[in-house]
């Protein structure tokens, strides 16, 4: 469905098909995230910058930089239009992070932001990511797995950003291959059941296996470990102390293709100190070391990509743990046509896990998606939530994942804007209701057809009546583009007026439903609110006329007393 | 460029990479590290270091070469000095000391051999090649030192004993006294068939076993130019000379027991032993003591010639007394 619509690969990937193929062939073969992978690197920066950090360390950052610098998939969203509004930094900070056995881990946040604020124009990307996750959570075993290759890269990470500092730049070296092998073992091993996008991780480990540099790195490796065996035989006297020591025969790992001959180890060192390097065996170790890394360098940078998508199937899954920890349940959402009902079952806000309390789930049920949804209600209803909610339900399900609620049947849209926040300026040079014209102007400059529109409490910055009008014309003007509107608004009158007039079409109306004590319940039915119940917030917040009294008498009362003094 | 680095169990690529790494390239030809300075830098000092060893290596062979060369010139040389003395040679001139030692020990009396007592005999025997030792008895006991103290000159004891003035005056002797003062070539030419015995000791020595053993033994060059320069120096040919020699004459003087003034020259009155042995078989041919006293000089000459007037009588004394026990014994 999304084939149909003009895709923005941000960063520069084109969509010509010459392109593509040239993309296709420098692309990583582990990319987790893309149906059809492509090169989300500048390949030569970062494997220089590899190749730097291995040989010298003090390169921290690295992976960091890099995924900063990272192309996303062709999307047709705007990050700008959404992300501030939805928080989706704090989001991501708070709900997306990687916690293994407990532990949790430093993750790169604004890259798997940038991922989520660029949900995949392809439809096949959006499979592909769904059926990794729903693999992820059948086989808890394939879990481990894919959480044990991302500790190993994470362990890669900060030994390669590390400086050597007094290590032994040799040791430093030899650790970091025995990482990747560690990492390659892993990815071929760890994931041979594998029926999603997660077998690309076994052809992956497979292929490096199968090579010579792979070869030559275990070679090097066990040259490392096992030069020799030494049988030895010990003897020990009454007093604890050696009465004797004695040398019972000596094997040479002979068949190693590093180990030569004593003379020709000699020459060796010889042969390099005349080459203007130092004289001894750590230098001739770290010429046989760079000479195995120039083999398998080319497979560590599509490590830095798989770092950063295990971050973020990781990041769902753990999403997925929270929630449950609170009682509450998160899905893989099906998509249907806009035409069809929208449910969303067990709604809630994950934004709300930053304020120590657990959400509480309501249900959305519209008749269609394609339609501008009123809401109205109470102050601290949940309106604002509610919209959060949605937008997010929306972004994180055409991203792949998981979507905060029970169960959920969504439609795609082609973008996403949300209008929350309604910031003052220093430099601005409008009023209240000139900031909201401008937000009005600002949404129809971007939007496409198809879009999701989340609109926080349209044209209140003016009188009633000629806010009103706006209002009218912002919603009549957005069912020409058949969005899926949610607007908040506390012009009751004017909403219950269109509700009964019925003279736009596609307009649906949603109430905050109050409890027995007026208290929202933070649920939603049908209809418009008959009160916003400002006076009850009034008294909450300790506005009312009483409240204020007391407070200027005390006001009062304290200056006195200190002009008396 | 193969380099010691790689082994033939390496896979072809592995190998390359490493002999890339070697030269200082990293996997996509650029250098990596490339210290050719520092290379090149040891490579000329290595090789500095190697062409000074082998630099002085040849020079210490060259030298120790021509140490060689010029030990065995100067063995050769030696040798064919030596060639001329004979193993007969070298015995007399070793016992020669010993018997001057004899002489010097004690006076056994006079003796006259039977073959000097024909007239003329002694003259003919003087003719030959002979030896010829002046040393005070008090020099000492030891024949090394009698040796070392003998005169290393002839004098006028020898020039009037092989040349006998004509006369026995003052005058007559002074004039064989101013020849044995005068040049050596005066003293020469009549007594060239005596040898001094300080010749013998003075260049024997160099055809001797130690002096061979020094240039054997000499470790540097300036030692044996050393060596060669006294070899060449030394009295070779007059050693020779007096190794040949198979009569000694030897003459001491005895400490005087008369007290009195000395002359100027040393001279005082005092008696003198000569004897003549023939080193064949060390038999003493003649031997006589007799008194010598400057008193008899004139004083405007013994101040400066009593020595050389007491000698030249002494000589005259000697063939006195040969005439004198051959007329006796021809009377008898």
């Amino acid at each position: 469905m999304l084939h149909d619509r003009s895709a923005r690969g941000v960063g520069g990937a084109g969509d010509q098909a010459a392109g593509g193929r040239a993309e296709a062939a420098r692309a990583a073969p582990c990319d987790l995230l893309y149906a059809t992978p492509f090169a989300r690197f500048d390949d030569e920066a970062l494997k220089l910058a590899i190749s730097l950090a291995f040989a010298a360390g003090n390169q921290g950052g690295l992976f960091a930089d890099a995924l900063e610098r990272a192309r996303v998939g062709p999307t047709t969203f705007e990050a700008d239009a959404f992300a501030n509004d939805l928080f989706l930094k704090t989001f991501v900070g708070l709900c997306l992070g990687v916690r293994v056995e407990g532990r949790p881990y430093v993750t790169a946040q604004s890259y798997v932001a940038r991922l989520l604020a660029a949900p995949p124009a392809e439809a096949a990307s959006l499979e592909f990511r769904r059926q990794i996750l729903g693999e992820l959570v059948e086989v808890p075993a394939l879990r481990r797995e894919l959480e044990g290759l991302y500790l190993a890269l994470c362990r890669f990470r900060k030994l390669l950003e590390s400086g050597a500092g007094e290590w032994d730049p040799n040791r430093r070296q030899l650790d970091l291959l025995a990482l990747l092998r560690e990492i390659v073992d892993r990815a071929a091993g760890g994931f041979a059941g594998a029926r999603s996008g997660l077998a690309r991780l076994r052809g992956f480990g497979e292929r490096v296996q199968r090579s010579e540099a792979y070869r030559s790195l275990c070679e090097l490796l066990a040259y490392d470990e096992r030069l020799a065996s030494l049988k030895l035989s010990v003897t020990v006297g009454a007093d604890g102390k050696i009465r004797a020591f004695r040398l019972l025969s000596i094997e040479e790992n002979s068949e190693n293709a590093f180990v030569g001959s004593a003379l020709r180890r000699i020459l060796g060192k010889v042969e390099l100190f005349l080459r203007g390097y130092r004289f001894g065996e750590g230098e001739v170790m770290a010429r046989l070391i760079l000479a195995v890394f120039d083999g398998i360098e080319d497979e560590l940078a599509p490590l830095v990509g798989l770092l950063g998508d295990c971050e973020l199937y990781l990041g769902a899954l753990c999403f997925r743990d929270q929630a449950a920890a609170q009682g509450l349940e998160v899905c893989l959402p099906e998509f249907v046509p806009a035409e069809a009902p929208r449910v969303l079952e067990g709604l809630f806000n994950p934004l709300l896990f930053s304020q120590g309390i657990t959400p509480v789930p309501c249900d959305i049920v519209t008749d269609r998606h394609d339609a501008t949804v009123l809401i109205t209600g109470p102050n601290s209803g949940g309106k604002t939530r509610l919209l959060q909610s949605v937008a997010l339900a929306q972004l994180l399900g055409q991203a792949g994942l998981f979507v905060p609620a029970r169960s959920a049947r969504l439609s795609f849209a082609s973008s996403l804007v949300v209008s929350l926040i309604q910031e003052t300026r220093a430099d601005q040079s409008e009023g209240r209701l000139g900031t909201e014209l401008v937000r009005i102007r600002a949404l129809f400059e971007r939007l496409p057809p198809g879009a999701m529109v989340m609109l926080d409490e349209l044209c209140s910055g003016t009188n009633p009546s000629e806010g009103e009008e706006i209002f009218e014309l912002v919603v009549r003007m957005l069912s020409r583009l058949s969005p899926q509107a949610f607007i908040t608004t506390h012009f009751l009158a004017f909403a219950s007026r269109l509700e009964r007039q019925g003279s736009i079409p596609d307009l649906r109306f949603l109430q905050v439903d109050l409890g027995a004590n007026q208290e929202p319940t933070y649920q939603f039915e049908p209809g418009v609110a008959k009160t916003s119940l400002a006076g009850r917030a009034a008294a909450r917040l300790g506005v009312t006329g009483e409240q204020l009294s007391s407070l200027v008498e005390r006001n009062r009362l304290s200056l006195a007393v200190a002009r008396a003094r | 460029m193969p380099t010691f680095l790689v082994t033939n169990r390496m896979p072809p690529e592995l190998a390359a990479r490493v002999a890339a790494r070697v030269r200082g390239r990293g996997s996509r030809g650029a250098k990596s590290r490339s210290p050719r300075f520092v290379s090149l830098a040891r490579v000329a000092i290595l090789g500095a270091v190697l062409a000074l060893i082998l630099g002085i290596v040849r020079v210490r062979r060259a030298d120790a070469q021509a140490l060689e060369a010029e030990r065995a010139a100067l063995l050769d040389g030696i040798a064919a000095k030596a060639t001329a003395l004979s193993p007969d040679d070298r015995r007399v001139a070793a016992g020669v000391e010993a018997v001057l030692a004899g002489a010097a020990a004690r006076y056994d009396g006079d003796v006259l051999a039977d073959e000097l007592r024909k007239p003329g005999a002694l003259r003919a025997l003087l003719a030959r090649p002979a030896l010829y030792a002046r040393v005070d008895a008090a020099a000492g006991a030891a024949p090394a030192d009698l040796g070392a103290a003998a005169s290393p000159n002839k004098d006028a004891f020898v020039l009037c004993l092989l040349d006998p003035p004509e006369k026995r005056t003052e005058t007559a002797l002074l004039r064989k006294v101013h020849v044995a003062y005068s040049t050596h070539s005066r003293l020469e030419a009549p007594t060239s068939n005596v040898r001094v015995l300080g010749e013998l000791k003075a260049g024997l020595p160099f055809l001797a076993e130690p002096f061979l053993a020094q240039v054997r033994g000499a470790k540097a060059m300036s030692e044996l130019r050393r060596l060669r320069k006294a070899f060449e120096h030394a009295p070779i040919a007059p050693a020779l000379e007096a190794a040949k020699a198979r009569l000694f004459l030897s003459v001491v003087d005895e400490p005087s027991d008369r007290g009195g003034v000395a002359e100027l020259d040393g001279e005082k009155p005092h008696a003198v032993r000569v004897a003549l042995t023939d080193l064949t078989n060390e038999r003493v041919l003649l031997r006589v003591r007799r008194q010598v006293d400057p008193a008899w000089i004139s004083p405007a000459r013994r101040s400066e010639y009593a020595r050389g007037l007491d000698s030249c009588a002494l000589a005259l004394d000697v063939h006195a007394a040969v005439s004198e026990w051959s007329l006796a014994e021809a009377a008898n």
